[in-house]
């Protein structure tokens, strides 16, 4: 990387012009080099960054290749570690040191219609979970109730919809009766309910170009970023939305 | 009375009186018949004494050997206000020293006239007087006064041990009685809140008992802030008043309370009380900015909104300069980063500031916003580093400023030809095997470790009291398996820097620093050098873990010691009548104590004065008293100490304390010559004495004579021990024995 050897002491040098010449070349290579470490520093994504695991509860044992939504992050945003691969488990015991996970089938949760006390104990401790099924909103209800977790819509004001793209709806296919949900645990979202697949439809875009009806593809690549953004950074913009007020009252 | 040996040494007296009255019996069977048994009986009863009398109990008998008297000092105020007031404490001296005669003792009597100079000026120095007198008397003493004294409102410097009754005090107070109402005591807590009322509890005492409403103002600066009226029922002398001023902005404030008099109220003084309440904002500004999102960044933000005391200002770096959003700007929820606002205008407001995965270098490029960072810091804030694979790049840490509160140096030297690069300390493949590695720290994402807290010494302890916290978890640390570590190659730590743990790697078992503290200038600074911390809120253990890791951190940060390393026990001023001298002393307890040294950069100011020539009376290792003098120029009422100072060891110290500064008061004044309750009642507490006041004993004290009875004449005496046969004829059983006799008459008369 480094093209030049130093320069020449003024005093042994005899010549004063071809002195002057040379610093002067050093000092144009020297503003070249800086600018392209400058463009590297920016644009090559660093390695060696710790990895946001996508964890999914699933009976189905076989993993999923997760590249493209690991490229449309950091392609996006700042987050630049989601790993290429799913980590997949039918048991929750195996996942629990995720902070965040996906669960495709509500019923690898509960047990008697209540949630599992791992579940339980996962989202009291702050994890963040995905539950990507339809779900009759009683059975939310008392499933969540159990932890103190309140299930609410998603209006506009929810941090889901604001977190980086300003959302105004949530992408549902057609024919899926039911909306999104939020689980509101110490008022924070540790849960989010959508009503389908959501990683298949998403995985599904992102590699062939197909959604179902109903769905448009850029709000579904919006919807992701904004629930990654949610689960790593809680309600931020409630910060934002409040800065006046909160300098004013440490003024 | 031992039974046995009884028998043993009167063997031949039982034995004949056993066989006289068996030949008795025998005689009074064949003479009354059946009746003979009834009569034997009687004649045993009224027989038992004289039989105990062969059972003696032993006797204590104290004889008089020999006699010595008690000294009894006694010290006389005979200031302007004693004599003016016609008391004639010459014929009570007399009084007492004719009880003496009878009790055994003998008085040693002082004059405060004589003992002070300065009395015969009008003032009464019994503050300046009593402390010396007391401590260089052993045995009882006297104490006659009206309670006047020239310093009224100040403290006593009494060093006076009272052990029991041999040197216990009793003090013979006259006053003229007076409606007087004074101010007891008086407490506040020395901090408040702002949007919180702040609460004083009051104690009031007056020395007449009608029923009456009385005004109590608390004045700030002269102007009334709040006042409130109280009743006095009928009967009542004390009465506890608790009030509530209204809130006031952050601030410090020295409140005046005042009891209004009475219209024939005269005794003025004590109707006023000072005290010091320093008001703080409610909540805590924490300014948080991390570089990018990580599962961290969500688990110290959930800590920190979760506590209510701290209001929390995020800020995330969501987007890199090359990412392409994809939407227009209305499309999307991101604002620009307000670097001006927070890091040039606001800065100053906030208590801590969390760096998390952030690089300086990289997200604020201006030097002004770096330096600004920094110099919160050293002027006092407080600094959470949690590392990531943005924070600390090379340039970071050859930043100029930045570089002067980073806790380590680096050992490697760049030439002249090479300039930091974003990555000039890394091993690209993390493999351990480049070049970079061995150059300087780097983050590597696939070091896994556990964490073990350190040894640190008592000093340290006491300054790092963080460390106390987080080692009820050691167990849990050194069995969570964490991922993610600065290693700090080729580097070495800071003198002001501490390594609190060590990150064990899970393969090599090497020990590399992950946790350091630091006090960079008047701030401190705890360094995290792991994003990986969050894995203790799924501990399995406790579910606080997480919370109290970060709590006692934070609390830490901001100074809120629990245990502070340096806190003024006590300030005392004393101002001198003669000398126009102030005498102050403060007891210090604390860490930092032994190293409070005026030669050594400590600054001491008392009464907005700086003092150079301290002594230091080392009481324990960590409970000092320092004490000076200054000259006695000063007006203001109250008078503040302040000490600060740096130690390689513990930082920046620096504490505060406030107190009352009286003003002379002579006896000349109307408002003392009547002699004042309030102090006699705060000497006999103080000095655990007796007490009377115009001659009536007060509360539950005694009489001067059975105070002298009891604790004065000394006798020796003699204990001899002696038998008493004769004990039974002393009890009232000798005389139901006694009723014996006749009934046997009667018996053998057949009149029963």
């Amino acid at each position: 990387m480094i093209f030049i050897n130093g320069y020449k002491n003024y005093k042994d040098c005899k010549d004063y012009k071809k002195y002057i010449k040379e610093e002067s070349r050093v000092y144009f290579f020297r503003v070249i080099r800086s600018i392209l470490i400058t463009i590297i520093v920016f644009v090559i994504p660093t390695k060696n960054l710790a990895a946001i695991n996508m964890a999914v509860l699933s009976n189905n044992s076989s993993s999923r290749n997760i590249s493209e939504l690991s490229s449309l992050l950091s392609e996006r945003t700042s987050i630049n570690d989601l790993a290429n691969q799913e980590m997949k488990s039918s048991q929750f015991n195996q996942l629990i040191e995720e902070p965040m996970i996906w669960v495709e089938d509500i019923k690898l949760i509960l047990s008697n219609n209540r949630l599992k006390p791992e579940s339980s104990w996962w989202l009291k401790r702050g994890g963040f979970m995905v539950i990507m099924q339809g779900v009759e909103d009683t059975v939310l209800n008392s499933v969540f109730s159990s932890i103190g977790a309140k299930v609410e819509s998603v209006d506009l004001n929810s941090e889901l919809m604001r977190s980086y793209y300003l959302l105004t709806t949530l992408p549902v296919c057609s024919g899926v009766q039911r909306d999104w949900k939020v689980v509101l645990f110490d008022e924070r979202i540790s849960a989010v309910v959508i009503p389908y697949d959501y990683l298949g439809t998403i995985l599904s875009y992102l590699n062939t170009g197909r959604v179902c009806n109903g769905i448009n593809g850029k709000n579904l690549t919006r919807s992701f970023i904004n629930i990654m953004l949610v689960s790593l950074t809680t309600d931020y913009k409630n910060d934002q939305t409040h800065l006046p007020e909160i300098l004013k009252r440490l003024r | 009375m031992d039974f046995y040996s009884v028998i043993n040494s009167n063997i031949f007296i039982i034995t004949s009186f056993v066989v006289i009255f068996l030949v008795w019996f025998v005689m009074l069977y064949t003479y009354y018949k059946r009746r003979a048994f009834i009569i034997g009986i009687c004649r045993l009863v009224w027989i038992i004494p004289v039989i105990l009398c062969l059972f003696p109990v032993d006797k204590i008998i104290r004889i008089k050997t020999d006699f010595i008297k008690e000294n009894i000092s006694v010290l006389v105020d005979d200031s302007y206000s004693m004599v003016q007031s016609g008391y004639d404490y010459k014929d009570k001296i007399k009084e007492i020293e004719s009880l003496c005669q009878l009790r055994g003792c003998s008085l040693n009597v002082d004059y405060l006239s004589r003992i002070y100079p300065y009395n015969s000026m009008g003032y009464t120095p019994l503050k300046e007087v009593l402390g010396t007198w007391l401590s260089s008397r052993v045995g009882p003493w006297i104490l006659i006064t009206d309670g006047g004294d020239s310093l009224s409102k100040i403290g006593w410097n009494i060093n006076y041990k009272y052990t029991n009754t041999s040197n216990k005090g009793y003090i013979l107070g006259y006053i003229k009685e007076t409606p007087n109402k004074w101010i007891a005591s008086i407490e506040s807590s020395s901090l408040a809140f702002e949007d919180s009322p702040i609460s004083m509890f009051l104690r009031i005492k007056r020395n007449t008992t009608k029923k009456e409403v009385i005004q109590i103002q608390v004045m700030l600066d002269d102007k009334i802030v709040f006042s409130q009226n109280v009743d006095f029922i009928q009967s009542k002398t004390e009465l506890d008043v608790d009030m509530s001023i209204p809130p006031l902005k952050r601030g410090t404030y020295n409140f005046k309370v005042k009891i209004v008099p009475s219209e024939n109220e005269q005794i003025l003084w004590d109707n006023e009380a000072y005290v010091n309440v320093e008001v703080s904002t409610n909540t805590l500004g924490v300014l948080h900015i991390q570089g990018s999102p990580n599962w961290d960044g969500r688990f110290i933000r959930r800590y920190l909104k979760s506590d209510p005391k701290f209001d929390l200002i995020s800020f995330f770096i969501l987007r890199d300069m090359f990412d392409n959003l994809d939407a227009t700007e209305r499309e999307s929820s991101l604002i620009p980063f307000p670097v001006e606002r927070l890091f040039v205008n606001e800065i100053n407001h906030f208590k801590v500031i969390v760096l998390q995965n952030f690089s300086l270098y990289k997200f604020l490029q201006s030097a002004e916003y770096q330096a600004n960072i920094v110099n919160f810091v050293k002027q006092g804030g407080g600094l959470l580093f949690i590392g990531g694979a943005n924070a600390l790049r090379d340039m970071d840490i050859f930043h100029k400023d930045f570089s002067s509160i980073i806790p380590f140096e680096v050992k490697y030297k760049m030439n002249r030809a090479e300039n930091p690069g974003f990555g000039m300390f890394e091993d690209m493949d993390d493999d351990g095997s480049g070049e970079g590695v061995k150059r300087g720290p780097y983050y590597s994402k696939n070091s896994k470790f556990n964490i073990e807290l350190v040894n640190l010494s008592s000093t340290l302890r006491s300054f790092y009291d963080v460390y106390d916290d987080w080692s009820r978890y050691d167990s849990i640390l050194k069995n969570t398996e964490f991922s993610g570590l600065h290693r700090m190659n080729n580097t070495t730590l800071k003198q002001d820097s501490t390594v609190l743990a060590n990150a064990i790697s899970s393969t090599t078992k090497e020990k590399i620093p992950v946790i350091v503290g630091s006090h960079p200038g008047k701030g401190r600074a705890l360094w995290i050098f792991t994003d990986s911390l969050w894995k203790l809120a799924f501990s399995k253990e406790s579910r606080n873990v997480y919370n109290d890791i970060m709590s006692s951190s934070m609390r830490w940060l901001m100074y809120q010691d629990s245990r502070p390393y340096l806190k003024i026990n006590s300030f005392m001023l004393d101002r001198s009548v003669g000398s126009k001298k102030i005498h102050w002393s403060s007891q210090l307890e604390g860490g930092a104590v032994r190293y409070i040294d005026t030669q050594a950069g400590w600054q001491i100011e008392v009464c907005g004065k700086k003092v150079d020539d301290i002594m230091v009376d080392s009481v324990s290792s960590d409970i000092s008293i320092i004490s000076g003098s200054l000259d006695d120029d000063i007006t203001q009422n109250t008078c503040t100490i302040n000490i600060k100072g740096t130690n390689s060891v513990l930082g920046y110290v620096s504490v505060k304390g406030s107190s009352y500064l009286g003003t002379l008061i002579p006896d000349i004044k109307k408002d003392i010559k009547n002699g004042s309750q309030y102090i006699l009642e705060q000497l006999a507490s103080i000095t655990h004495s007796d007490m009377s006041i115009n001659g009536n004993p007060y509360l539950s004290s005694k009489t001067v004579d059975s105070w002298l009875e009891q604790g004065t004449s000394k006798m020796d005496f003699e204990t001899k021990h002696e038998k008493d046969p004769f004990w039974f004829f002393r009890s009232w059983w000798f005389y139901g024995c006694l009723l014996f006799i006749p009934l046997e008459v009667l018996i053998r008369k057949k009149i029963i």
